[in-house]
This record gives structure tokens, C-alpha cells and sequence, in this order.
């Protein structure tokens, strides 16, 4: 599974996508099981002022399930404008 | 209804985009230019960078302009085009046009829109300094 990174999160990781492995994957059933994994594997995010996980070009609550053909997101704070 | 939305890396034509929705049903049009500031906080700013998660971008920005459509239900078209890339000092980063029959209500809408894309849409702007750069909003 692939989760895409944009602006200060594709910084922080060095790379415009993380990979999850078969085996951490297993592991991910929702949201927050990502948002956990991210916060282990890139700590920096935790400094952020938030980030949301946007499923499906959608922002996902916590709670939801996640599928292996689902696109993921990391949405750090939106500065357009 | 006519809804006009791009996140393009070319130079924003406001006259242009002005265009895209007259109508001579209009009696109004009101139109909104951000643009790029030379500091931030008393520090120089020498250009911004933008960026867009593309597909979910253009998606939330048409999702902002349905819901103006549905509070105002006058308006009769909007075009809201936004910069990506390096945008220099004094470049329009995003226009705004909202267009009606009447005035009052094209104000209102036109200040929601850009609120309302500031909050939801996922675009991220770097700022860029002589001795760095910030991604702005990052950090509390």
C-alpha cells in the first residue's frame, strides 16, 4: 500500500510517497492504525499543527476501515490562497 | 450556472478569467486576486511555491463552489483558478469571480469562496527566503 506525501510531509519523509509493507499493512485496518504508523516511522509529523489522511480524495476520520485499493493521503495544514 | 475551476501553472489572466462567465444576464461581477507580498512577518519574502494534491484539489474547490451555489442561489457563475509552482512577488497566486444579476449578494459569496478554499482545499504554499524557506501554516 502507498500513501501519497505533499508539501512539508513529502519533506519531512524525503520522498512524495511512503510504502507499507505487507506486514505493517496487516496491520493497518483504519485510519488511525496509519496515522500511527506514520507517527512511528516519521515522528516529525507529530511537531506538525495537524494533518488529516484523506481516503479516496476524501479526509477520513480515524475510525475508518481502510481497503488495499484505497488511495491515501497525507493532508498536512492547507496554506492555499 | 457555469463553474470554472483549474489549478494551472501558468500566469492568471484576470480579464480572461473575467470572460469565461459573462453573461448579459449579469448585473454584477465581483473578483478576487491574491497576490504574492515581498515579506511576511517583517522577513523578505523572495517568491512562493506552491502545490496541489491535483485530483482531490480540484475536487474540494468544486465542492466549495456548489455550496456557494447553494447558500446564494442568485449567483450565475464562478471561476476559481489557482497558481501552482514559483509565483513571484507581486503574481497572482488564485482569482476568485463570482458573478450575479445583483450586487449585494456577490460580495458575501466571493469572501466565503476564498475562506472557504483557504480551509478546505489541499494546496500548500512555501515561502521563500534569501536565507531559507517555510511551509506556511506547518507549525503552530
Amino acid at each position: 500500500m502507498t500513501i501519497h506525501l505533499f508539501a512539508i510531509a513529502r519533506d519531512i519523509a524525503r520522498n512524495s510517497v511512503y510504502h507499507i509493507t505487507d506486514e505493517q499493512s496487516a496491520q493497518c485496518r483504519t485510519v488511525g492504525d496509519v496515522r500511527h504508523l506514520l507517527c512511528q516511522a516519521l515522528p516529525a509529523l507529530t511537531e506538525l499543527r495537524s494533518f488529516a489522511i484523506a481516503v479516496n480524495r476524501r479526509i477520513a476520520d480515524d475510525a475508518m476501515l481502510i481497503h488495499p485499493d484505497d488511495e491515501l493521503a497525507v493532508i498536512p495544514p492547507v496554506s492555499g490562497g | 450556472m457555469r463553474f470554472d475551476i483549474n489549478i494551472t501553472d501558468n500566469v492568471l489572466d484576470i480579464s480572461a478569467l473575467m470572460a469565461l462567465i459573462d453573461s448579459p444576464e449579469n448585473g454584477a461581477v465581483a473578483v478576487f486576486a491574491g497576490t504574492v507580498r515581498n515579506a511576511t512577518n517583517q522577513r523578505s519574502v523572495q517568491y512562493l511555491e506552491y502545490e496541489a494534491y491535483m485530483p482531490m484539489a480540484l475536487e474540494c474547490m468544486q465542492e466549495v463552489c456548489r455550496q456557494a451555489c447553494t447558500i446564494w442561489q442568485s449567483i450565475t457563475g464562478i471561476v476559481l483558478h489557482h497558481r501552482i509552482g514559483r509565483v513571484d512577488v507581486g503574481g497572482t497566486a488564485v482569482v476568485a469571480v463570482i458573478t450575479a444579476q445583483h450586487r449585494a449578494e456577490v460580495f458575501v459569496a466571493l469572501s466565503w469562496l476564498i475562506d472557504a478554499m483557504k480551509t478546505h482545499v489541499p494546496i500548500w504554499k512555501k515561502e521563500v527566503y534569501a536565507d531559507g524557506s517555510l511551509w506556511v501554516s506547518a507549525h503552530a
